[in-house]
C-alpha cells in the first residue's frame, strides 16, 4: 500500500505492507532509532510514540492504522543538538540510567502533560505504568517530569 | 573537592534523552544479514536431522547453519578471563540438546523477516530423552544419562571449630528461591563483522568484558586475538545478564562463514529462555545463639539448580558461601553446596552474585532467631553485626572502616522503626482486612576480585594539544555513570572540567587488557588506576613545565586547567601551551601509562528497611515506605549512586513479591513480561536513600567503596522480612505473591 | 496482502463483500499484531475501519448506548466516567492494560478477541449488550453478547461481517449505579484473574430494588449470578451481613466453575473483591 502520513511534522509517502509494524518503519525506513524494541507485544514501553498527541506502542501500530495520522516521535521533541524542557528534566533530574526506557518513558510524560499540564504525582505514576524501567526506582523519573510540568507552566503565565 | 561528591549525569544523558545514542541493535553496516536462531523445542535429547530446504529454497536467504554443518569445537559461555579452569560445554549448535531454547540452528538473510519466516520452516528431528524441571525429579536423577550423576558438584567446608557448649538456642530455617529473569529493557544483540582479507573480526555487543569475549571468540574460531576486535556498545542494562556469551560465537561463526557483517538481535523471549537466568536454590539454615543473640555457630546447606549447563554454578556457589563473612561475626561456620542440573534455562550471573539470595537465606533465618530468643530484629543485628577492625573471617581480608553497625542505627532511627512497629499494632488490632508490617534486611559486597584473584587495573592517559585529557580505560558502562565516574576522579586530581576528559568505553584495539566490569570492581579497581593515573599525568606535567619554563618543580600545581606556581602568582601556564612546547621542544607528547594492583577489599555493606501493608483479603502487598542505607565511603557521584539503590529496590521488591521465571511440565519457560510481572512507576512509594560517607576505604579513589551491587542484597529481605512481619508468619518460598499468601492464610485458617 | 480503509460504512460494506474467511479487520490491534506475529494468521484482506468517523462515537442515546467500534478505551472512560448507569463500562475500560494499550484497544475487539479473561465481557454481560454486525451486503444485524462470544477466542462472526458498535439498553438501567473491578497478577497493567460487574437500583428506602452481578475471567465466558441478585433485594449495600452472604455465593460460583489449579487463589480472593466492589457502589449511591 501507499501510505501518507506525519513523522514529525514532516509529510511522508512510503511504500509499504499493510502489516508492517510503525516500529520497523520509524526504525528501518526512517532511521528514527530513537524509538526502541524491548518486547514486541505492548508490554514494556520502549517504543512509545505519540499518535495524533497520544501515547501508543509503535510495535503495535500497523501501517494500515496510519494513513492521515500524525506521529511524533523521541527526534520530534527539539532540533538536533537540543532537548525540550522535559528532555532536559530528565538529564538534570538524574532519571537517565542505561537509557533504553528513556525515549518511551519521554513520549509517555509528553502525552501526560499534553493532556493534563499540572499533574499529580500519581496522575505521573499512572501515565507512566506502562513503561517499564529496570534501572530505576521511577523515583528520579517522576521528579522530572513534575519539574518538567513547574517550567512549562511557569514559562506559560510568564511567556505569554 | 571541586568534582568528587557531586551529583552529575551519566556522560551520554544527553543523547539518551533525545533518542540519538546508538545501541547495537541500531548498527545498520553495508550489506548486513539478519540472523534468527532456531532454538530447541525440546528439553533433552539428540538432534537426528535438521531439514534446511525449504528455508533454503527462500528468495533472501544467505545460509542455513546448524549443528551439522559448523565446527564441533565447543566452549564455555562464562569464560571470561584467561585464568579460569573450565569444562567447555557447549557448541555454537547443539546437537545433543539439554533444555527447551538450546541453539540448534541459525537462518541468515537480507532481513528480519526473512530470516524469521526462514527459521519457521526449518524442520527438526529430535531423539527424546527424558528430562526433568525441578528440584526432586533432578535430585532423583530422572535426567541422567547412563554413568552421570544427579550431583554435579558437591562443596564443603568449615570455618572455626564447631561449639560444643550446652544450653544453646537452635535455629532451623527453609527457604526457596526461583528462577529471576533480569530483565534488561534492551534485549541481547550481537553484531559480527569480518573482513576475509584481513582476516579481521569486528564484535559489537552490549557486554561486561570484551577482553573476556574476545578469549572466547579467539579460541573457538581459531583466530589469533589481534585479530579479534571486541567493541562494547550503549548498554541498555545488564544486571549480570550480558556478561555470558549466548549470541557472540554464533554471530561471528555466521560472519566469518559469509564474509559479511551479520546482526543477531534477541526477542524477549529469547532473552527470557535463551540466554542465562538466576539460578533456582533451596537452603536449610541452621544456627546456635546464646540466650542475649550472640551468634555462636552457623550452617548453610545450598542447592543450586544450574539449568541446563553448569556455567559459572560451581564458582556461584563457593562465592555465596564467602557471603555471610561480609556482614556478621560468624565464630563457627559449616557449608555445604550441590550444584544438579535440570532441563530448564541455563543460570549464571546476576547482579550481587549471590549475596542477594545469600541475604535471602540469611536474613529470613534472623527473622526466625529473632522471634526465638524473643529479641527485636534490628537488636539481634546489632549483636553480630560486624564492627570497623574486624576481619572477614573466611578469606582473612580486612574489612577496613565497615558501618553495617552504624547502618543499622541510623536507619533505625530515621525510617521510625520503632514508632512503625507500635503504629502497625495498633492498625492490625483495628483492621480486619488490612495488616501492616515492618522488615529489616542487612546485606555485604565486595568491591574487588581481590582476594579471588590478585585484581588490577590498568590507565592510560594523554594530554590533547588543547589541554583536554584522552583516557584509555577498560570501561563497560551499564547505565550507571562509570565513565562520568573516571572523569570527575581525572578531572579532580587535574584540576580540569569532567568533560575535559575523554573516555572511550572497552575496545580491545583501543583500551588495555582487563577483567571486565563486574565484581562491582570498576569503581574500587579502575577508579584507582583512573587516580593513580591522573596523580601520574599531573606529575608528568608538572616536570615538563619545570623543564620548559625553568621553574621549581616541588611548587608547581595544577588549578583550573594551568600550572600554577606556589612562589609566583604571575605565573599560569595553560595546559594546552604545555601540551605544544612540550610537542615543539621537548619533541614528546605528555602521556603516561600506570597499572595498580589491588590487595584490598573493604567490607561494604547496607541496610534496608520496608514498610508494608498486606491485604490478607486478596494477597496483594503494598510497600508503604522504602529506606536504604549504605555504607559507601566517599560517594564519586551521590545523585547516580541513589539512583542505582533506587532501582535496586525496585528490582529487589519484584524479587520478594512477585518475579519468578516458571518452567511449565514440557520444559517451557515464561517468554512474555506479560508473564513475568516487574514492578511499576505506580506500585512503589517515594524510596529514601541515605547515604553513610565516612567509613572510608584505604585503596578505592578518594575512598569510594562500591555501590551497584551491594545495594541489591538487602532489599528482597526487608520486603520479605515486612510481609513476615505483617502476617506473623515465616513464608518459606519467594515469591511472596498473591497466591502464596492467600495459601498460606486458608491454611492457617483451618489450623 | 491488500489493505482496504473505507471511510464510509458503505465503502466498509463493499470491502467486507470482498472478504474470504482469511480477511481480517483489525481495530485497535493491541491484540491483533501480537497473535498475527506468533503465527495465528496471514489475511488475504486488511481492513481497518479507523477512517469512518462514525465509528469513533460513543453516544448516549435516549434509548441505549452505542459504543462505535473504534471507541478507544480512554474515549469510552472518558464518556462514561460520569454516567453513574454505565459507570462500571468506564471502570472496566480504564483498568485494561496500559495508557498505551488504552489509546488504542476498543471494546468491539476486546469482545471479538473472545478472551475468557476480557475486561469488557462481564460488563457486557451486565448490560446484556449487543453487537451491531454489517455484512458485505450492506445489512446490519443485532446479536446479544452471549451469543456472540461463543468460548475461548470464539466468536460468531462469520467471513464478511464486522462489528460496528456495541450497544447497550439505556431504558431498564436508569437510575442505576454501577461498578467494575478486577484482580489481576499486579494492581495495575495485567490481565484479569477474576473480575466483577454489579449494578444497582436502590429506593427511597436506600435498599437495592434491583441488581445485576457478574463474574468474568473464572470461566469461559462471565457467569451472571441471581443468587447473589436476589438476595441483594431490599438489602442495604452497607449491610455487612449481606456483603458476607454475598461474598459466600460468589466464592462458591468460582470455586465450581474455575480451573482446579486457580481455585483457591479465586475462591480465596472474591471475599476481597466483592468487598472492593460493593464499596464502589456505596461510594456512587
Amino acid at each position: 500500500m501507499t501510505l501518507h502520513f506525519f513523522v514529525n511534522e514532516k509529510p511522508i509517502e512510503l511504500e509499504t505492507a499493510p502489516d508492517r509494524r510503525l516500529l520497523d518503519i520509524l526504525r528501518e525506513d526512517l532511521y528514527l532509532t530513537g524509538v526502541k524494541e524491548g518486547c514486541a507485544e505492548g508490554e514494556c514501553g520502549a517504543c512509545t510514540v505519540l499518535l495524533d498527541d497520544q501515547a501508543v506502542h509503535a510495535c503495535l501500530t500497523l501501517a494500515a492504522q496510519l494513513e492521515g495520522r500524525r506521529v511524533t516521535t523521541i527526534e520530534g521533541l527539539a532540533a538536533l543538538g537540543e532537548l525540550d524542557i522535559l528532555q532536559t528534566c530528565f538529564v538534570e533530574e538524574i532519571a537517565i540510567q542505561c537509557g533504553f526506557c528513556t525515549t518511551g518513558m519521554i513520549m509517555s510524560a509528553k502525552a501526560l502533560l499534553l493532556k493534563n499540564p499540572n499533574p499529580t504525582e500519581s496522575e505521573i505514576r499512572l501515565a507512566l505504568s506502562g513503561n517499564l524501567c529496570r534501572c530505576s526506582g521511577y523515583v528520579q523519573i517522576v521528579k522530572a517530569v513534575q519539574r518538567a510540568a513547574k517550567e512549562l507552566e511557569a514559562k506559560r503565565t510568564c511567556g505569554v | 573537592m571541586k568534582l568528587i561528591g557531586t551529583d552529575k549525569p551519566i556522560h551520554d544523558a544527553r543523547g539518551k534523552a533525545a533518542g540519538f545514542v546508538k545501541y547495537a541493535a541500531d548498527i545498520m553496516l553495508p550489506n548486513m544479514a539478519y540472523v534468527v536462531v532456531v532454538h530447541s523445542t525440546i528439553p533433552h535429547g539428540y538432534v537426528r536431522q535438521i531439514h534446511a530446504e525449504k528455508a533454503l529454497a527462500l528468495p533472501g536467504v544467505f545460509g542455513v547453519f546448524h549443528c551439522f554443518n559448523t565446527s564441533e569445537r565447543t566452549y564455555s559461555h562464562y569464560r571470561s578471563n584467561i585464568a579460569q579452569e573450565l569444562p567447555d560445554e557447549e557448541r555454537a549448535f547443539n546437537s545433543y540438546v539439554r533444555y527447551v531454547g538450546d541453539r540448534v540452528a541459525a537462518v541468515a538473510a537480507s532481513n528480519q523477516e526473512t530470516a524469521e519466516k526462514a527459521a519457521r520452516l526449518i524442520e527438526v528431528e529430535y531423539e527424546e530423552l527424558p528430562f526433568t524441571t525441578g528440584f526432586d525429579d533432578t535430585l532423583a536423577g530422572q535426567n541422567c544419562l547412563p554413568g552421570e550423576s544427579p550431583i554435579r558438584d558437591e562443596f564443603s567446608f568449615d570455618v572455626g571449630t564447631a561449639p560444643e557448649k550446652d544450653g544453646l538456642i537452635e535455629v532451623e530455617s527453609f527457604t526457596e528461591i526461583p528462577r529471576l529473569h533480569h530483565a534488561t529493557m534492551e534485549p541481547h544483540v550481537c553484531v559480527a563483522d569480518y573482513d576475509p582479507y584481513q582476516q579481521q573480526l569486528t564484535v559489537y555487543s552490549p557486554n561486561q568484558t570484551v577482553h573476556g569475549i574476545r578469549i572466547v571468540l579467539a579460541d573457538f574460531l581459531e583466530m589469533p586475538f589481534h585479530r579479534v576486535r571486541v567493541v562494547k556498545t550503549t548498554m541498555g542494562g545488564s544486571f549480570g545478564g550480558k556478561q555470558e556469551w549466548f549470541l557472540e560465537p554464533t554471530a561471528a561463526l555466521i560472519a566469518k562463514a559469509l564474509g559479511r557483517p551479520v546482526k543477531l538481535v534477541y526477542s524477549r523471549g529469547e532473552a527470557m529462555s535463551c540466554t542465562v537466568v538466576r539460578a533456582a536454590m533451596r537452603a536449610v539454615v541452621r544456627s546456635k545463639f546464646k540466650p542475649d543473640g550472640t551468634l555462636v555457630a552457623l550452617d548453610m546447606d545450598v542447592l543450586l539448580d544450574a539449568g541446563a549447563y553448569i556455567g559459572n554454578s560451581c564458582d556461584y556457589i563457593r562465592t555465596l558461601s564467602g557471603k555471610p563473612f561480609r556482614c556478621y561475626r560468624v565464630p563457627y561456620f559449616h557449608y555445604r553446596g550441590r550444584v544438579i542440573s535440570s532441563n530448564t534455562p541455563v543460570s549464571g550471573a546476576f547482579r550481587s552474585w549471590s549475596a542477594a539470595e545469600e541475604a535471602i537465606m540469611m536474613e529470613h533465618h534472623l527473622d526466625q532467631a529473632a522471634r526465638r530468643l524473643g529479641m527485636g530484629r534490628i537488636a539481634l543485628r546489632l549483636k553480630n553485626a560486624l564492627l570497623p577492625g574486624e576481619i572477614d573471617r573466611k578469606s582473612g581480608v580486612p574489612l577496613e572502616d565497615i558501618r553495617i553497625y552504624e547502618a543499622l542505627e541510623q536507619g533505625r532511627s530515621a525510617f521510625h522503626w520503632d514508632e512503625l512497629v507500635e503504629e502497625d499494632r495498633a492498625f492490625n488490632t483495628a483492621n480486619p482486612r488490612f495488616r501492616r508490617g515492618v522488615g529489616v534486611g542487612c546485606g555485604g559486597h565486595g568491591n574487588t576480585y581481590y582476594p579471588r584473584f590478585n585484581d588490577y587495573g590498568e590507565g592510560r592517559l594523554s594530554l590533547n594539544e588543547d589541554g583536554t585529557v584522552q583516557a584509555a580505560l577498560t570501561l563497560h558502562d551499564h547505565g550507571c555513570g562509570t565513565v562520568t565516574a573516571m572523569q570527575m576522579i581525572i578531572g579532580e586530581v587535574l584540576d580540569i572540567p569532567d568533560t575535559d576528559v575523554y573516555l572511550p568505553e572497552g575496545d580491545t584495539a583501543v583500551t588495555p587488557v582487563d577483567y571486565g566490569c563486574f565484581a562491582s570492581r570498576t569503581t574500587f579497581v579502575l577508579g584507582r588506576a583512573a587516580y593513580e593515573a591522573a596523580v601520574m599525568l599531573r606529575d608528568e606535567i608538572l616536570e615538563r613545565a619545570a623543564k620548559l619554563f625553568s621553574l621549581p618543580q616541588e611548587s608547581l600545581y595544577l588549578k583550573d586547567s594551568a600550572v600554577r606556581c606556589r612562589n609566583d602568582e604571575g605565573v599560569k601556564i595553560s595546559l594546552a601551551q604545555l601540551s605544544r612546547e612540550s610537542i615543539v621542544k621537548l619533541k614528546r607528547n605528555v602521556s603516561i601509562l600506570t597499572q595498580f594492583n589491588n590487595t584490598s577489599n573493604p567490607g561494604v555493606t547496607g541496610v534496608h528497611f520496608a514498610h508494608v501493608e498486606v491485604d490478607t483479603w486478596t494477597g496483594f502487598t503494598k510497600i508503604l515506605d522504602y529506606l536504604a542505607v549504605h555504607d559507601i565511603g566517599q560517594p564519586i557521584n551521590p545523585a547516580m549512586c541513589a539512583a542505582q539503590i533506587q532501582g535496586a529496590a525496585q528490582m529487589g521488591c519484584g524479587a520478594a513479591l512477585r518475579e519468578k521465571l516458571t518452567v511449565d511440565k514440557n520444559g517451557r519457560c515464561t517468554e512474555s513480561l506479560s508473564k513475568y510481572h516487574l514492578f511499576l512507576a505506580t506500585d512503589l512509594p517515594d524510596i529514601q536513600v541515605k547515604l553513610l560517607t565516612e567509613g572510608r576505604s584505604q585503596e578505592g579513589p578518594f575512598g569510594a567503596k562500591s555501590i551497584g551491587e551491594v545495594c541489591y542484597v538487602p532489599a528482597a529481605p526487608a520486603v520479605c522480612g515486612a510481609v513476615n512481619d505483617a502476617l506473623g508468619s515465616s513464608l518459606e518460598t519467594l515469591p511472596y505473591d498473591p497466591d502464596c499468601i492467600l495459601k498460606y492464610l486458608a491454611k492457617e485458617r483451618e489450623q | 496482502m491488500r489493505c482496504l480503509t473505507p471511510k464510509t460504512l458503505g465503502e466498509m460494506a463493499d470491502a467486507l463483500s470482498q472478504f474470504t474467511d482469511k480477511s481480517k479487520v483489525v481495530a485497535g490491534g493491541t491484540d491483533y499484531v501480537i497473535q498475527a506475529r506468533r503465527g495465528k494468521f496471514d489475511p488475504d484482506i486488511l481492513l481497518y475501519p479507523g477512517l469512518i468517523p462514525e465509528l469513533h462515537e460513543v453516544r448516549l442515546g435516549e434509548r441505549e448506548l452505542r459504543v462505535g467500534a473504534m471507541a478507544t478505551m480512554w474515549e469510552i472512560t472518558k464518556v462514561l466516567e460520569s454516567v453513574p448507569a454505565f459507570r462500571a463500562v468506564a471502570d472496566a475500560a480504564s483498568d485494561v492494560g496500559s495508557p498505551q494499550i488504552r489509546n488504542k484497544a476498543t471494546m468491539a475487539g476486546n469482545l471479538c478477541n473472545a478472551s475468557p479473561a476480557g475486561d469488557m465481557l462481564p460488563v457486557s454481560w451486565l448490560y446484556d449488550a449487543k453487537l451491531e454486525l454489517l455484512c458485505g451486503d450492506g445489512s446490519t444485524r443485532l446479536l446479544p453478547v452471549d451469543q456472540f462470544i461463543l468460548g475461548p477466542q470464539k466468536n460468531a462472526l462469520e467471513p464478511g461481517q464486522a462489528v460496528i458498535s456495541v450497544i447497550m439498553d439505556q431504558k431498564p438501567f436508569e437510575g442505576c449505579v454501577s461498578a467494575f473491578k478486577k484482580i489481576g497478577s499486579r494492581e495495575r497493567v495485567s490481565i484479569s484473574r477474576e473480575g466483577m460487574a454489579a449494578l444497582v437500583r436502590m429506593g427511597k428506602d436506600g435498599t437495592v430494588e434491583q441488581a445485576r452481578f457478574t463474574v468474568g475471567a473464572v470461566a469461559s465466558t462471565p457467569l451472571r449470578v441471581p443468587e447473589t441478585e436476589a438476595l441483594m433485594v431490599g438489602r442495604h449495600l452497607e449491610d455487612s451481613d449481606l456483603l458476607s452472604a454475598v461474598t459466600k455465593i460468589i466464592s462458591q460460583t468460582i470455586h465450581d466453575n474455575c480451573r482446579p489449579a486457580n481455585r483457591l487463589y479465586k475462591t480465596e480472593a472474591a471475599r476481597g473483591l466483592t468487598a472492593d466492589l460493593f464499596a464502589r457502589l456505596q461510594e456512587r449511591i
